[in-house]
């Protein structure tokens, strides 16, 4: 990029929001998943006028403009591929709103998901979302790529939770689409249209969102099997008895073995599938839907099952699956992590066929993730050479065929981003393809917001 | 120019002769729907699978002749209605539950499936579909989804939107889509389920619609309250709120509206109450929602205007309760006036202001006005009777409704809430929506249907 472009940004920003050295910049050329090319200009915008002024240049001059949350995305949504600018939203984080009467909270997109939590939860109210990140993550981050978590299974994805948002097109204009009341059908529903498009239809600047009464109180279960099928089946046989937990979470043999070896919470040996569930609600209704899960995991012939409404105890059970993002890295030092979502009734085919696929492959591969809703953390782990490399992703083809062939999707929350586009035609027909880049086409007619993101 | 001959020529090459209405009496039945305007079509076809819609429509884009989908006609906005003539293209055949999957708690239907039908052929497996609005006896899935229909229940389960996982649909030029699926997530590629639903048909014709179900609570409780204070009803709202509880739904109606309905039907009601309050909790153990109810009661009973408070006693009596809602669109349209109806929304702390400014308005002596409507959502249906062919009271009316939707809109609500845009709320939108928002709708629609030939003529003033 031109130096008189980038004065010119910095004349309409300001010295102070834009970082211009290399190693500076460095930084912003990375996500969770991937590296791309340094950024020519990082800037830090403070407001919807800032992002506006700099959309416009950029339709003038012609460069990318790439929006960034936390960087904390896993399939290279927000890393340049040909320069231009990131903007990044750590300083508009602002918690705007908590709107006690109408249960809806007003934030700036650089609010980190934990930080709207633990607000909310200060007047008794409850923002769901949790993915695992949650800690580093934006609350802007989580609407572009509508974001799930555990609690996804009773309580819904980001985009249960968007009402409205504030948002620069592309071109340059500000946007106020959605509402702030509980329903709402005027026109088209652009404000969703936002949710899950991963920066590539416009940059979010203001969002509101929908709040609930926080639940009383908690239990959480922990359940050991022998054989994976009976971990599957008492997912099955839990949901057909009409209980809905907030959260069944699910690990696999090689992840209970990575995990205990890297952080042993001392679990017996070869056991081949672990759940963890949660069910909230008021005091009374808890034990009765953990005695119904009780008895359907004890059916299901579990050889362990642990429950505490301890927050303390809780926080043990659910040692296993937090060590595990970091005690993959021990197995091996590259990770491919796919989010593949199959429903319900083919968790078991597509746990076999993952199984089948490492040997296949000679590929260590780790799976755990959201059971309740069908959707699978595909962990590949290899040595960071050219071979294995080629190896994972002739697997990685593979396992997103039989998720395909099994009726799911390639992505469950982690959307498309670099690292997926190009397998997008596997799932998508050449007509929907068609309609979604038209629909690119005309918010972004010169391509420049996040170019190179989901369609190659 | 649309080639209406050679377009009929065409379908007689693939439609039977009982799939094409050509009589003024057949196609009469076709031209109106629940907001009482007509238009005639110069044709109807009934389609009876996604390939003879694509054919249809793939003519359509040939010969340039405006197509409008049609569902049960109860739609409240005119969506459903030919206003530029064409062809209408009906959904009705399109009757089959195709799969109700217990394992996934998914059902897969066409979208000409009457709304009651589903609901009770879902009780038989003990499966839960809670959007079902209150003209279930009629309105078609496809009409639901098209408009993203709300209901009593939305208050603690959504609006039918959160229900919709995947979409059969056929574009203007007659492609087929199948956006979504089964999974419970699915973040691949920008979210065309959503944008479809709620597009009143105005982007695709629906085919087939995939959901998600529920398992079905098992049990209720529904409390009435009568109040001699309209705004004091709305303060109700709040308070169940406040206290944290989330009823599956709240629902007001004023003192014109039980009137109506006690002219209507045979039941018992206070008619001398200001406001009628239906409050419904459910769940799947007796303890949690009997606790809930016993918690709403007293609560109740402490708001100032609270005349009476009362339990449903058994199903019998709840189903009464519920009678006397649903009853009371079609007891108002009884009355034999003419009416405007806004279906606004506000937050729900605005709710009681509203209820306020609405019963302050000033009118003449023969317009009434009756609001009624799901205030747990913060949703009122304010209804505007005037007589019929006074074009003096019309003129008051449609200042009403102007003030109506202006204040709606200063109390940061939204125009519409669950009826749609269609062709009644069309000239009021940019009260609401502001230029550019609209500008990017206009083109959204354009990049779907560049020949405008799919239901024209309705949410954006031509
Ligand atoms: C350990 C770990 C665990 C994870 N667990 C989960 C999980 O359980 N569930 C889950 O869904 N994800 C998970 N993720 C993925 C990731 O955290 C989420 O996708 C998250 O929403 C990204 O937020 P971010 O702020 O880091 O965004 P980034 O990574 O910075 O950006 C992500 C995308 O959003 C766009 N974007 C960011 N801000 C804006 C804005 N203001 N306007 C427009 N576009 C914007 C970017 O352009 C990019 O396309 C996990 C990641 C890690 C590292
Ligand atoms: C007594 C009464 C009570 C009502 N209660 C409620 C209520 O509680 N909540 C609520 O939300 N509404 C309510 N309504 C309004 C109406 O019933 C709903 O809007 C309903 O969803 C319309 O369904 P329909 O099949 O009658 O559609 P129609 O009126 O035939 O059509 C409505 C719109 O959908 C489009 N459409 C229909 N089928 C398709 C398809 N397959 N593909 C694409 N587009 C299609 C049409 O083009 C039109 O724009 C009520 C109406 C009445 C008369």
């Amino acid at each position: 990029m031109k130096k008189k472009i980038i004065d010119e940004i910095i004349g309409i920003v300001g010295k102070e929001k834009v970082l211009t050295s290399p190693e500076d910049r460095q930084c912003y050329a990375y996500d969770a998943r991937t590296d791309g090319v340094i950024p020519d200009l990082v800037v830090f915008p403070s407001s919807a006028e800032d992002v506006s002024g700099i959309l416009k240049l950029a339709n003038r001059y012609l460069f990318p403009v790439i929006p960034r949350g936390q960087g904390t995305g896993l399939t290279g949504g927000s890393i340049p591929l040909s320069g231009g600018v990131v903007l990044v939203f750590s300083r508009m984080n602002r918690i705007l709103e908590i709107d006690t009467e109408n249960l809806i909270a007003v934030v700036e997109p650089g609010v980190i998901n934990f930080d709207l939590q633990q607000e909310a939860a200060k007047y008794g109210l409850f923002y769901p979302p949790d993915p695992a990140s949650y800690k580093y993550s934006s609350i802007g981050g989580n609407v572009a790529e509508c974001a799930g978590g555990p609690n996804s299974l009773k309580y819904g994805v980001t985009r249960d939770y968007v009402l409205g948002v504030e948002a620069v097109k592309p071109t340059g204009e500000i946007l106020n689409t959605g509402v702030r009341t509980m329903k709402g059908v005027v026109g088209y529903d652009i404000a969703r249209l936002f949710v899950g498009s991963e920066g590539t239809l416009g940059v979010i600047t203001k969002i509101i969102l929908k709040l609930i009464p926080l639940p009383e109180a908690k239990a959480t279960i922990l359940a050991l099997f022998q054989e994976v099928e009976e971990a599957a089946e008492a997912v099955s046989a839990i949901i057909a008895a009409k209980v809905v937990p907030s959260t069944i979470e699910f690990m696999d043999k090689a992840s209970i073995e990575c995990s205990e070896k890297a952080s042993p919470m001392g679990l017996p040996e070869g056991i081949g599938g672990l759940l963890l569930i949660e069910v909230d609600g008021d005091s009374a209704s808890i034990m009765p839907q953990v005695e119904k899960i009780r008895d359907i995991v004890n059916a299901k012939r579990a050889i362990q099952c642990n429950v505490t409404e301890d927050p303390k105890e809780a926080d043990k059970l659910w040692q296993a699956r937090r060590a595990l993002s970091q005690a993959l890295y021990t197995v091996n030092p590259v990770k491919i992590a796919e989010d593949v979502v199959v429903p319900r009734s083919r968790i078991p085919t597509l746990i076999h066929a993952l199984e089948a696929m490492g040997k296949k492959f000679d590929v260590p591969i780790l799976s755990f993730g959201h059971a309740g809703d069908g959707n699978f953390h595909v962990n590949i782990m290899i040595k960071d050479t050219l071979e294995e490399r080629a190896k994972a992703e002739k697997a990685v083809k593979e396992i997103f065929a039989e998720a395909i062939r099994l009726g799911g999707t390639l992505s469950g929350e982690h959307g498309i981003g670099t690292s997926k586009a190009p397998y997008l035609a596997m799932e998508l027909s050449p007509e929907v393809l068609e309609t979604l880049k038209a629909i690119k086409k005309l918010f972004d007619p010169n391509n420049i917001l996040n170019p190179g993101k989901i369609f190659i | 120019m649309m080639r209406l001959g050679e377009f009929l020529g065409e379908l007689k090459t693939f439609l039977k002769e009982d799939q094409i209405i050509l009589d003024r009496e057949g196609m009469a039945h076709f031209s109106y729907d629940a907001t009482e305007r007509q238009f005639m079509p110069q044709v109807v076809v009934l389609p009876n699978n996604t390939e003879e819609v694509s054919k249809i429509m793939r003519c359509a884009w040939k010969y340039e002749v405006p197509v409008t989908p049609q569902g049960g006609r109860t739609g409240l906005s005119g969506g459903g209605l030919p206003v530029k003539g064409g062809t209408v293209l009906s959904l009705l055949r399109f009757k089959r539950i195709i799969e109700i999957d217990e394992k996934n708690m998914i059902a897969v239907v066409e979208p000409g499936v009457i709304s009651k039908d589903l609901q009770e052929a879902l009780k038989a497996h003990n499966l839960f579909f809670p959007p079902d609005p209150s003209s279930t006896v009629e309105s078609t899935i496809g009409g639901n989804v098209a408009e993203n229909a709300g209901y009593t229940r939305a208050v603690k389960y959504g609006v039918t939107r959160d229900y919709v996982r995947g979409l059969e649909a056929v574009l203007p030029d007659g492609e087929i889509i199948h956006p979504g699926g089964k999974n419970a997530k699915n973040v691949a590629g920008y979210d065309l389920v959503s944008l479809l639903t709620g597009s009143e048909g105005t982007l695709a014709v629906i085919t087939k619609i995939i959901f998600k179900l529920l398992p079905r609570p098992a049990i209720r409780r529904t409390i009435i309250v009568y109040l001699n204070n309209l705004p004091r009803a709305a303060d109700i709202v709040l308070r169940v709120f406040q206290a944290g509880i989330v009823p599956c739904a709240i629902e007001l109606l004023d003192n014109v509206t039980i009137n109506a309905v006690a002219d209507y039907i045979n039941t018992p009601l206070r008619r001398d109450a200001e406001a009628l309050v239906l409050i419904e909790v459910d769940g799947h153990l007796e303890k949690t929602v009997n606790a809930e109810a016993r918690e709403i009661i007293p609560l109740c009973e402490s708001v100032h205007g609270v005349v009476e408070v009362k339990l449903a006693l058994d199903e019998e009596e709840a189903n009464r309760f519920w009678t006397i809602r649903r009853e009371a669109l079609p007891a108002l349209k009884a009355l034999g006036k003419d009416h405007f109806e806004a279906d606004v929304v506000v937050p729900h702390y605005e709710l009681p202001f509203l209820v306020k400014f609405i019963g302050e308005l000033e009118h003449g002596d023969a317009i009434k006005i009756a609001t009624f409507g799901h205030a747990g959502d913060g949703n009122l249906h304010v209804t505007i009777l005037y007589r019929r062919r006074n074009f003096t009271e019309l003129d008051e009316a449609y200042r009403l409704l102007e003030t109506v939707y202006r204040r709606t809109i200063e109390m940061g609500g939204s125009l519409t809430g669950e009826h749609g845009v269609g062709i009644t709320v069309k000239d009021y939108l940019p009260l609401q929506i502001e230029e550019t928002e609209m500008a990017l709708m206009k083109r959204i629609k354009t990049a779907f249907d560049p020949k405008g030939i799919l239901n024209p003529g309705k949410i954006f003033v031509d």
